[in-house]
C-alpha cells in the first residue's frame, strides 16, 4: 500500500469530527433458501480521522467504495466490521431531491426534503425564502413538482440541500447542479462554503476541485486505502497510478 | 472485530430531538400520502367514501342477498364490520410493504424506518375517520348510536388504532427479512376477514370454534362496536383490556425490532 501519510496523523491541533476505524463493508445477495450467499467487500481494513474544519476529499475509480464509504459515515449503512465515530457531530450525506414527490407543490418538496436531510420542519419554513430566492422559482414554488423541468427541480434540489447547512456536511459528486448559469452560481456556493470553517467530506472525479479545495484527500481503490494525507501528493500519485483509468482526469464535476 | 457504530449510537442519544423531527417526517408524508391520492383521481378525495361504499355494496349483494346470511339489521351489521375491517387491512398491508417499498430513500438519508409505516397506519386512520363520520350520521339516520353507550367510542376507536398499529408495525418489521412472508400475510388476513364476523356474526360458527373466533382480537373489537352502536349495551371491557395490552406489547416489540435492525433494512433486497 503506498500511504503517504499515516491516517491517524492530525498534527495533534485540531479536533476529530469523523473517526473511521477499521472499516469493513460487505455485500450479500439473497439467493434462496438453499444458495448461499457469495459476499462482496465493498470496503476492507480503511482508517482514517476527518478533522474539524477542514475540506476532506476522496478520490478513486468507479467502483472504487466512494459512495459506499459516504454512506456509512452518514450512518445509512451499517459497517460489516470496524467502527465511524462521529463524536457527537451531526454528519448529514447532501441527498439532492431525496424524497421529492411529483404531486406535491415545491414549497411542500422543500420542507419534505430538508426533513431529510435533518433539519426540522420549522427551520425549513424560516428558511423557505432563501431556498426559493436562490433557485430562483419564486414565481413557480406553489406549482406541483411534476409540472417543473428537470433542471428546475435540481435547482431546487440543492437550494435545499445548501441551506440545509448540516455541521459536517457529506458531498458526492454535487458541486453544480441545473443548467449552465445555475451550475456556475452553485459551484461558487458551495466553493465559498468550502473555503470556510465547515468540515466538509467531497467525494469527485474531478482531481482539480479536490486538489485546489481539500487539504486532505483518500485515494480508495477495490475498497482498500491506497493513499491519504495532503490533497496535492495525493492526487499526484493517482495520477501517476498506471492503474488510472483515462476518462478520470477528463470528468467535469 | 468491533461492532460498534458510533454515528447510531449517537442517534440514540440525540432521543427527542431525533423523534421530533421524525414526527415532522410521518405528519408531512402522511399529508403527501392523502394529497398525492386525491390529485391522482378525477373524483378525488370522494373515492374515501365512495371505494368503502362500493365493497359494502359488493359483499351486501354476495351474503345479503346470495348467500342469505341475515343478523337483526344487515346493513348496519356490514357496513360497521366492513369500514372496521378496511382499516385493519388496508393498514397492515401498506403498512407490511411499507420499509421496502422506500429502499432507495433508505439509501440515501439516514431515516427511522418507522417512519414508514407510521405514516401507513396515519394515512389509512385519516381516510378511516372521515368514512366514520359518515358512518355515525348513517346510523343516527337509521335510528342507532344514539343511546349513551356511544360514548364508548373514543376508547374502541383508541383500541383498535391500538391494534392496527402493533399489527402493522409488526408485519412491517418482519417482512423486509423474509419478503415471501407478504404472501402468508395475504391469505392469513383472507382467514381473519371471515373468522373476526365482519360480514356474518361470530354466532354462525359452529359452537366447538365459536370460543376459539373470540381469542381473535379484531373478532373482539368488531363485537364490541356493534355491541354499542346496534345493540346498544357496554361491551366486554375485560376482554378489550386485553386486546389493548397485547397491542401495545406488540407495538413495543415491533418498535424495539425496527430500532435494533434500522440499520439493516436499507441493505436488504
Amino acid at each position: 500500500m503506498n500511504l503517504i501519510n499515516s491516517p491517524h496523523t492530525n498534527g495533534g491541533e485540531s479536533q476529530t469530527v469523523i473517526s473511521v476505524r477499521s472499516l469493513g463493508v460487505c455485500f450479500k445477495a439473497r439467493l434462496g433458501l438453499f444458495r448461499k450467499a457469495r459476499p462482496f467487500w465493498a470496503l476492507r481494513q480503511v482508517t482514517f480521522d476527518v478533522l474539524a474544519g477542514e475540506t476532506f476529499g476522496i478520490i478513486g475509480p468507479n467502483g472504487a467504495g466512494k459512495s459506499t464509504l459516504l454512506r456509512v459515515m452518514a450512518g445509512i449503512r451499517r459497517p460489516t466490521e470496524g467502527s465511524v465515530e462521529s463524536n457527537g457531530y451531526d454528519v448529514t450525506l447532501l441527498a439532492l431531491q431525496a424524497g421529492f414527490l411529483p404531486y406535491l407543490s415545491g414549497r411542500a418538496n422543500v420542507i419534505l426534503n430538508g426533513i431529510l436531510l435533518g433539519a426540522t420542519r420549522r427551520q425549513m419554513v424560516d428558511r423557505m425564502d432563501e431556498v426559493v430566492d436562490f433557485a430562483g422559482l419564486r414565481d413557480f414554488i406553489d406549482w406541483p413538482l411534476w409540472s417543473y423541468s428537470s433542471g428546475m427541480r435540481a435547482r431546487l434540489g440543492f437550494s435545499t440541500a445548501y441551506h440545509v447547512d448540516p455541521e459536517v456536511m457529506l458531498i458526492d459528486e454535487t458541486l453544480a447542479a441545473g443548467d449552465a448559469e445555475f451550475s456556475r452560481k452553485s459551484a461558487k456556493a458551495i466553493r465559498q462554503r468550502l473555503r470556510s470553517d465547515k468540515t466538509v467530506v467531497l467525494v469527485s472525479h474531478h482531481l482539480e476541485s479536490i486538489r485546489s479545495l481539500c487539504q486532505r484527500a483518500l485515494w480508495l481503490e477495490n475498497g482498500r486505502i491506497r493513499a491519504v494525507g495532503p490533497s496535492s501528493q495525493v492526487v499526484e500519485a493517482y495520477q501517476n497510478s498506471s492503474q488510472k483509468p483515462k476518462h478520470l482526469a477528463v470528468v467535469k464535476v | 472485530m468491533v461492532r460498534e457504530f458510533g454515528v447510531w449510537a449517537q442517534a440514540r442519544r440525540e432521543g427527542f430531538a431525533l423523534a421530533g423531527r421524525n414526527w415532522d417526517l410521518v405528519l408531512y408524508r402522511v399529508y403527501a400520502d392523502l394529497a398525492g391520492e386525491a390529485a391522482r383521481t378525477y373524483a378525488r378525495h370522494l373515492w374515501w367514501v365512495l371505494e368503502p361504499a362500493l365493497a359494502i355494496l359488493t359483499y351486501y349483494s354476495v351474503f345479503h342477498l346470495i348467500l342469505s346470511v341475515r343478523s337483526s339489521d344487515s346493513v348496519v351489521f356490514l357496513v360497521v364490520g366492513i369500514l372496521l375491517w378496511r382499516w385493519f387491512q388496508a393498514s397492515v398491508m401498506q403498512g407490511a410493504n411499507s420499509i421496502m417499498a422506500e429502499r432507495a430513500l433508505m439509501q440515501q438519508v439516514r431515516v427511522s424506518k418507522l417512519v414508514f409505516p407510521l405514516t401507513a397506519v396515519l394515512s389509512n386512520t385519516v381516510r378511516f375517520l372521515v368514512v366514520f363520520s359518515v358512518l355515525l350520521v348513517f346510523l343516527w339516520w337509521r335510528g342507532h348510536a344514539t343511546s349513551p353507550h356511544a360514548l364508548a367510542l373514543p376508547a374502541l376507536l383508541l383500541i383498535l388504532f391500538a391494534v392496527i398499529t402493533g399489527c402493522t408495525l409488526m408485519a412491517a418489521s418482519v417482512v423486509p427479512f423474509v419478503p415471501d412472508l407478504r404472501t402468508v400475510l395475504d391469505n392469513v388476513l383472507r382467514l381473519l376477514f371471515f373468522v373476526s364476523g365482519v360480514v356474518f356474526p361470530l354466532q354462525n360458527i359452529p359452537a366447538p370454534y365459536q370460543s376459539l373466533a373470540y381469542l381473535n382480537p379484531i373478532a373482539v373489537v368488531i363485537d364490541a362496536f356493534r355491541d354499542v352502536l346496534i345493540v346498544e349495551k357496554w361491551p366486554q371491557w375485560g376482554w378489550l383490556a386485553g386486546v389493548f395490552a397485547l397491542s401495545l406489547a406488540l407495538v413495543a416489540a415491533a418498535a424495539a425490532i425496527v430500532a435494533r435492525y434500522d440499520d439493516v433494512y436499507p441493505e436488504l433486497e
